[in-house]
């Protein structure tokens, strides 16, 4: 397929799973805040870390409204020019479906736009403000569905697999980042939580990542910090887990890879690595080690595979060319 | 059924409903109604059923429709707003513009004439130039065309089709004659918003429209994709057939999409594109793949910047040289503009005698040239009764409506005509016929026209009706999108015994 659209579909689905993500963190974060109390500097910073936007909003609106939940609610949600709020991952991923809806499915493309015009009118406002929870809930929503269209709609060919793809290294890399907010919780060390906040807080993280009962499904009553660790790095049946998606992202990638060609083998190569790391990974003993370099390495590695499929895929260096002459039949 | 009741003079009645109190205005063709006010009696049935519709249920399905067009993002991009690349929804009349089965047999036959002709005279201006050698046209008129290519002299395109694509745009005059007021050749656009249209008909007004008997124009893609895989490089079987958009920022880009959707070919940017070994490729994830046939929807003079011009980013280096080696087919031909200038137009008639030795079967507007003395001074004189338009721009721009105009601008072409006469060419002011159209609390008389689309490939194809665009505001002569128009769906009926098509 052609590179430029290979991209768009890469893309496309990055954008709305990082949309379900932020929808879901400021969801459970909003009800946490509520049944829980947290120091100031933990209720709303995480979700500006994750989003990678600490320090741009920090600019923007200075060290004082980092403990403002309005705002950075605000800012995550609605803000145009934050590259990553609910308002322009919709609006990305609908511009990348716009420049190939020769290539996606008339129902995604419909799914899609209904949620962008949903968010430009004042009905959704109008929920944001009467029922926050409500409100991050139609988002996710409108993401899941969007997911669910997407598997059943579209050809199970090229395309789709640079979608899921993307959508499953953005899942991998989300999942990650999301843990290592909580790292020192995880070492038992730093502003110690209490018991209770300790709970709450494991109960939190598995919620934003849809975990809550698939974890005690799987583990009965062991909750936590180690334990939720290994559940959303390693659980092969979980399908948010680092691991999970990663061996998604392998098979899809597979699929995509030329046969008897040198295009794909780099991106190949370095996404088997990643995932022989995170599936090998003696999850007790990080923690004891260091966590955060561990999960930060994750992060920075699933960015690398990022860069050598676009490098591989999107913008090959076409070489010198010494095309074969094409005979006429 | 249509054809049935249509003879019997003793139903012919005035409108009850939707359409009661609707008056056409005098001097002025009405498309539905005799200047009585009787709705016409060969498309009487359809009428009297849009008719039967009460008038909270007709708003309430127009809601409908809207909020239809606008989840399906069917959209244009405004260049005139100041964020660039604004969506916007294309104003639609809910109420369909009726043409008759045998109006449109006349009609047909008469564009596929057009179209013979103006082929004709492409191959002739590129080839012999017996049309100039001969006195028809004046070599001048020809070679001073801005949609001239002396590049293209001898080439022959592969295929030796060049007007693939035709969107010709036609007015009905004062006694219903239909004439043709523009030949577009080059990438007419808005055949899109037919198909849309029509779907959205359909669903708005299921009962009426089949009870119509409508011809169908959903063959349109698959006949577009057959004429251009049929004139692929060496008549390659199943060639890589591409369609070539100069980005999602181009006010027609719904449109360059919308076609790779439905005819499954692949769409491209120039970016996508390369030429090697005088061969087109295309960049994909398995490497450069060639490609046999584009339909571009980018203007000649951005195709390619080592021969037109040199800043366009959105063509393709090298692809004209590709094109001469007969190696890519090129939808619509290179050089195209020279035969649908308004200022080649007033000869179109003597070229359709000259060359296929026939009368026109369409009628056209008088026209005045003003790059002929005695022509201008005319023009000069009575600017304010005639419409005069910039013979190398479109879409309603560079245009004065002499009769509507305010004196200042009147006195402002007459030194633009006065500066360079060859540019501008001047018509009487045709009353453009109304269709009755819905204006918020009622309907009403408004000016309509149509682009009637013909796809070549080895065979012509006329797409039954075509883009009926209406001036909306009242009063208005102006039907382009861009100044203020929409659009309506329209019905050509089929005959008795007639296909209504797939």
């Amino acid at each position: 397929m052609i590179s430029r659209v290979a991209e768009s579909c890469y893309w496309l689905m990055r954008y709305t799973e990082r949309c379900d993500t932020t929808a879901r963190l400021l969801r459970v974060q909003t009800g946490m805040v509520l049944d829980t109390v947290l120091p100031d500097h933990r209720r709303w910073q995480p979700l500006l870390v994750v989003s990678g936007e600490g320090p741009s909003f920090e600019e923007r609106f200075g060290a004082r409204a980092l403990a403002d939940g309005e705002q950075v609610q605000e800012y995550l949600t609605w803000d145009d020019l934050n590259p990553a709020s609910i308002f322009s991952s919709v609006r990305h991923a609908r511009e990348n479906a716009r420049t190939m809806r020769e290539t996606i499915s008339l129902e995604m493309w419909n799914s899609l736009n209904r949620c962008w015009i949903w968010l430009n009118e004042d009905d959704s406002r109008r929920l944001y403000d009467a029922d926050r929870q409500d409100f991050y809930e139609r988002v996710s929503d409108y993401c899941q569905l969007f997911n669910g269209i997407f598997y059943k709609t579209m050809l199970h060919e090229e395309p789709f697999d640079f979608m899921r793809l993307g959508l499953h290294l953005e899942r991998a890399g989300q999942t990650a980042r999301i843990l290592d907010l909580h790292h020192h919780a995880l070492r038992g060390s730093g502003d110690v939580p209490s018991e209770a906040l300790g709970a709450a807080e494991w109960i939190a993280i598995l919620r934003t990542r849809y975990a809550y009962e698939p974890f005690f499904k799987k583990r009965k009553g062991s909750l936590s910090g180690p334990e939720v660790a290994k559940f959303l790095l390693q659980e092969p049946a979980f399908p948010s887990s680092v691991a999970y998606a990663l061996t998604m992202a392998q098979a899809a990638l597979d699929r995509i890879k030329p046969q008897g060609s040198p295009i794909g083998q780099r991106s190949r190569d370095l996404l088997q690595k990643v995932r022989a790391g995170v599936v090998g990974l003696d999850v007790d003993r990080a923690v004891e080690m260091d966590i955060h370099d561990v999960l930060t390495h994750i992060v920075d590695q699933t960015a690398e595979v990022s860069k050598a499929i676009g490098e591989e895929y999107f913008y090959a260096v076409l070489p010198e060319p010494e095309w074969p002459e094409v005979r006429e039949a | 059924m249509v054809s049935s009741e249509a003879g019997s003079a003793t139903s012919r009645h005035l409108p009850k409903g939707l359409l009661e109190g609707y008056k056409p205005i005098p001097g002025t063709f009405d498309e539905a109604f005799e200047p009585d006010g009787t709705v016409r009696p060969n498309i009487q049935a359809v009428i009297d059923e849009i008719d039967a519709l009460p008038s909270g249920e007709f708003k309430k399905r127009k809601d409908l429709a809207e909020e239809t067009f606008l989840r399906h993002g069917v959209t244009f991009a405004v260049y005139s707003d100041e964020k660039a690349g604004v969506e916007r929804v294309f104003p639609f009349d809910l109420i369909p513009r009726i043409i008759a089965a045998d109006a449109w047999e006349t009609m047909e036959a008469g564009l596929r004439q057009r179209i013979d002709a103006l082929e004709a005279f492409l191959a002739d201006v590129y080839g012999e130039g017996r049309c100039m050698s001969e006195g028809i046209i004046s070599r001048e008129i020809v070679e001073k065309s801005s949609g001239y290519l002396p590049e293209m002299k001898g080439l022959q395109p592969p295929g030796g089709v060049r007007v693939h694509v035709a969107g010709i745009d036609i007015i009905q005059d004062p006694d219903g004659s239909f004439l043709v007021l523009e030949d577009n050749i080059r990438t007419p656009s808005g055949v899109s918003y037919v198909l849309e249209n029509r779907a959205i008909m359909k669903r708005t007004f299921p009962r009426i429209f089949e009870e119509a008997r409508v011809r169908s124009v959903a063959d349109y893609p698959m006949r577009l994709a057959q004429a251009l895989s049929s004139l692929a490089p060496g008549g390659k079987e199943s060639p890589r057939v591409v369609i070539l958009t100069p980005g999602p920022f181009n006010s027609a880009y719904f449109e360059h999409s919308f076609l790779a959707r439905r005819t499954g070919c692949e769409l491209v940017e120039g970016r996508d594109l390369f030429v090697a070994n005088d061969r087109v490729w295309v960049k994909t994830t398995k490497g450069a793949q060639v490609v046999d046939v584009i339909y571009r929807r980018i203007d000649d003079a951005f195709m390619d910047p080592e021969v037109f011009r040199k800043d366009s980013a959105l063509g393709v280096p090298g692809i004209m040289s590709a094109y001469a080696k007969g190696n890519v087919t090129l939808a619509n031909g290179v050089g195209n503009g020279v035969a649908d200038d308004k200022a080649v137009y007033p000869y179109v008639p003597d070229l359709i005698r000259f060359f296929l030795d026939e009368e026109p079967i369409l009628g056209q507007v008088e026209t005045y040239i003003c790059a002929r003395p005695d022509e201008c001074e005319y023009v000069l004189a009575n600017l304010n009764k005639l419409v005069v338009k910039a013979v190398d721009e479109a879409g309603g721009y560079g245009m004065l409506i002499g009769p509507a105009a305010p004196q200042k601008e009147v006195e402002e072409f007459r030194q633009r005509i006065k500066a360079h006469p060859r540019k501008y060419i001047a018509q009487p002011r045709i009353e453009l016929s109304t269709s009755p159209t819905w204006v918020g609390d009622g309907t009403a008389p408004r000016r309509v026209d149509l682009r009637p689309y013909i796809v070549s490939g080895k065979e012509r194809w006329v797409l039954p009706g075509g883009l009926s665009r209406v001036a909306l505001r009242e009063g208005s002569y102006v039907v382009n999108s861009s100044q203020g128009g929409g659009s309506k769906d329209t019905w050509v009926l089929a005959g008795p015994g007639g296909e209504v098509g797939t």
